[in-house]
């Protein structure tokens, strides 16, 4: 299963191009630009140690065919839901800010955004009780990006095998009410 | 130089004795509101006042959903990091032990454990991890020997120690927290039949003694294992320090765990005397006052010979702490198409 700091960070190459995309974009000068921004891509790294398909349920609990159906059956237990999606597709951004600080006192703030373009296309689902069983098919298209301070530094770009990379297990709650029930 | 001269120098030269301002603890406390916001880490901080210096730090949690991913010292401020399962928002009280009239140092390590400096004693410490996992973040923090701090589980990242000069004794107070499981609440669905979780839940509270500081305390699993994200409590109420768990976990051994205080006792400064009268004649004072000046240049000298030999000696430490997060679904660009 593929996380988001695995689908950025993942390569050796692509940790040095952050490394020294970040650098040029912050703006300290009482440490080593490279420092500092070894230090800002390893506490971002640890922040985005959730799995790309994570973002992908967030996404559907929100807004989808797929959440609408969930609310049915959990409405009308013993029913199944199949669902087809030619396509479905959102942006999700995640925005965070840090305080540099050297022994204490605050140097700068910085702002680091990632953003995941999530697209999904021939997709077959089944919904029951709420939760998401079955998934058959499915491409995942996964464009991310990294900026700081408003300036891009790193971009990537994936495909998944949705129904390899997504595990549903005894079934992935879509809405509330399945996540209470077990 | 003989001694001798020099002693007689430093008695001549030194100023009056001044009683140092003792020093003392304040706890402060705030509340944080977790918002709802799937998988995001939130960061929560409580910050000392100015002239105060953050040694301790703590949490309790107010919502079963409520997940700890790091609990750190970051300067004058205690930051703990958390993500709320819930779909609701929740809250958590978080405790910063803000020491006066000393400053501590903090050092910290990636390899799960960190050692104060020389002459250093640990009075807290704090970990961060890598996030979320299936078995939690962190399972174990918890002072070592006196002398620094240990964090270890699943996530573990970093592990920091709260180091302090000065103390007359660092001691670390000891109690064992039992918790049996609870009944199981299994899965029905055939596919997952063998998936059970036993609850439980327990605290234990720990003190200091009389003339102590209490600043932070920690935990260490002894047998058993903690449920995931299931430390429901660990933080300053009161004089005292407070470990809670309450969680399922997929394991109905016993659980035994060792909980730990920290306890702090500085050296009492003796009651000023009757001054000193010192009668030197002129000559000798300024033959002290060359000698001195001598001694000044020498000192400069070597330090700054020592400067060149090592620039990266004492590096200062950099901090990077996460001050706000946010999560937007851009539905202006959402497509679906059946």
């Amino acid at each position: 299963m593929t996380t988001v700091r695995e689908l950025l960070f993942g390569a050796a190459a692509d940790e040095a191009r952050a490394v020294t995309g970040v650098a040029s974009a912050l703006p300290v000068q009482e440490v080593p630009p490279e420092t500092a921004a070894r230090a800002v891509l390893a506490r971002v790294a640890g922040l985005l140690e959730f799995e790309v398909t994570d973002v992908l349920v967030q996404a559907w609990r929100a807004r989808s065919a797929l959440a609408d159906a969930a609310r049915l059956t959990l409405a009308e237990p013993g029913t199944v839901r199949r669902i087809n999606l030619a396509v479905y597709a959102i942006p999700w951004e995640y925005e965070m800010e840090f305080d540099l600080r050297l022994a204490g006192k605050a140097l700068t703030t910085v702002t680091v955004s990632v953003g995941l373009d999530l697209e999904v296309t021939a997709l077959t689902a089944s919904v029951q009780r709420g939760r998401l069983v079955s998934v058959d098919g499915g491409q995942y298209n996964v464009a991310a990006t990294l900026a700081v301070q408003g300036i891009p530094v790193l971009a990537k770009e994936r495909v998944f095998a949705l129904a390899y990379e997504m595990k549903v297990g005894s079934g992935i709650p879509l809405t509330d009410g399945a996540a209470a029930s077990v | 130089m003989k001694p001798a001269l020099v002693m007689l120098i430093m008695a001549a030269m030194a100023p009056p004795a001044q009683v140092a301002p003792a020093a003392q603890i304040q706890v402060r406390t705030t509340v944080f509101e977790a918002g709802a916001l799937p998988g995001a880490t939130q960061p929560a901080k409580v910050d000392c006042q100015p002239g105060e210096f953050a040694v301790g730090g703590g949490y309790t949690l107010r919502g079963p959903e409520l997940r700890v991913t790091a609990s750190y010292p970051a300067g004058p401020a205690w930051v703990v990091e958390i993500v709320n399962a819930a779909k609701t928002p929740a809250a958590l009280s978080l405790s910063v032990v803000c020491l006066s009239g000393a400053q501590p140092t903090t050092v910290s390590s990636t390899t799960g454990r960190v050692t104060c400096p020389s002459g250093a004693l640990v009075a807290g410490g704090g970990y961060q991890t890598r996030g979320l996992t299936a078995a939690g973040s962190m399972t174990n923090s918890y002072p070592s020997l006196n002398e620094g701090w240990v964090a270890d589980g699943p996530a573990v990242a970093k592990v920091f120690a709260v180091c302090v000069r000065g103390t007359e004794t660092v001691r670390t107070v000891t109690a064992t927290m039992r918790a049996l499981a609870g009944s199981p609440t299994c899965a029905q669905e055939p596919v997952t039949s063998a998936l059970c979780f036993w609850p439980r839940s327990g605290s234990q509270q720990l003190s200091c003694a009389s003339g102590e500081l209490l600043t932070m305390g920690g935990q260490r699993t002894v047998s058993g294992t903690i449920p995931p994200y299931g430390v429901s409590a660990a933080d300053t109420t009161g004089p005292m320090w407070t470990f809670a768990i309450s969680g399922s976990g997929r394991d109905a051994e016993p659980l035994t765990v060792e909980v730990s205080a920290v306890c702090l006792r500085y050296a009492t400064e003796p009651p000023p005397g009757p001054p000193r009268k010192v009668d030197l004649s002129w000559p000798v004072v300024g033959g002290a006052a060359l000698l001195l000046l001598l001694l000044l240049a020498a000192l400069f000298a070597t330090v700054r010979h020592l400067r060149r030999r090592s620039p990266s000696a004492a590096a200062p430490q950099l901090d990077i702490v996460l001050t706000g997060q946010r999560t937007t679904l851009r539905h202006d660009a959402f497509r679906e198409v059946q």
